[in-house]
């Protein structure tokens, strides 16, 4: 065999390999959604527990490794006050799972809070999706706490 | 007549190649709707990546077998190549979200495929021109 037919092999092999893969991914990530949010709080004493909700549901056809969050909780002058972290795995074809995740903070730490201030929840999610693709996001979210402690 | 047919059947042949790009480009948002919202590869515009794809994968198809078609071809193989090495490869930010994709094994496949592929242009192209060459200067 000549080298160029055999590279030419080699180049359509993989190619379609690619092609094949990719089209998967598509495919199948187009059918995974995330659904954040807080869901309620409570005060005991002087603490106040933020309660967040994470759903993921894997409606595409390839299974999610690892889905792993990790939020900060920021006061209006960059203070972290608290941190909180969790994780899902695997998250089968199908499968709908859900992360509870809880944010404390000391109201004390909130004390001179401005009425227009606000805590900023950084969040970061990482996501191994079938060994093949890691998605790394990371945003922010603000809360109002409407003069906490003043 | 010869000749025209000959042009009309490369320049078809290239479209044929080059339209899947175009289609797929076009076809994604319809499944995510959000992809291209300031995306970027390698830190360059998906449109225009998948426009220089297009038009690349049209003139190795159109002008094959020319050195045209030939340097079409390593361009392209090259372009992959420079999408696979960069480190921050997919990119974007989506209502204030930044995301990156790291498809790190995918892009290996795809880098292995351009290697490949740039060195069976060059070895197809040294075989026609350079071999032909040295043939020609041998019967002289």
């Amino acid at each position: 065999m000549k080298p160029a037919a055999a590279l030419t092999i080699i180049t359509l092999f993989l190619s379609s390999t690619f092609t094949i893969l990719c089209a998967l991914i598509v495919l199948s990530a187009a059918a995974v959604s995330v659904e954040a949010g807080l869901t309620g709080f409570d005060v005991a004493g002087s603490k106040v527990v933020l309660r967040f909700t994470v759903a993921v549901s894997n409606g595409g056809f390839l299974e999610i490794k690892s889905f792993a969050v990790r939020m900060r909780a920021y006061r209006w002058d960059g203070l972290q006050l608290a941190e909180g972290e969790g994780r899902l795995q695997p998250i089968r074809c199908g499968a709908r799972e859900t992360l509870n995740l809880t944010l404390t903070l000391d109201s004390k730490d909130l004390v001179g809070a401005p009425l227009t201030q606000l805590i900023t929840v950084r969040y970061e999610v990482a996501v191994d999706y079938a060994g093949l693709i890691n998605v790394a996001a990371a945003g922010n979210s603000t809360i109002a706490v409407g003069g906490a402690g003043s | 007549m010869r000749a025209a047919i000959n042009i009309a059947s490369r320049v078809l042949r290239g479209l044929l190649c080059a339209m899947p790009v175009l289609i797929v480009y076009q076809a994604i948002p319809s499944l995510i709707p959000w992809a291209y919202e300031a995306a970027s590869l390698a830190g360059l515009d998906v449109g225009s990546v998948a426009a220089a794809f297009a038009a690349l994968i049209f003139v190795s198809v159109a002008a094959g077998g020319t050195p045209i078609g030939y340097a079409a071809s390593a361009a392209r193989s090259i372009l992959i190549l420079y999408l696979a090495a960069s480190p921050d490869a997919i990119s974007l930010t989506l209502q204030g979200v930044e995301i990156e994709v790291d498809a790190a094994p995918l892009l290996m496949i795809a880098a292995a495929s351009a290697l490949a592929d740039l060195a069976r242009t060059m070895l197809n192209a040294v075989e026609r021109y350079a071999l032909k060459e040295e043939g020609e200067g041998g019967a002289r």
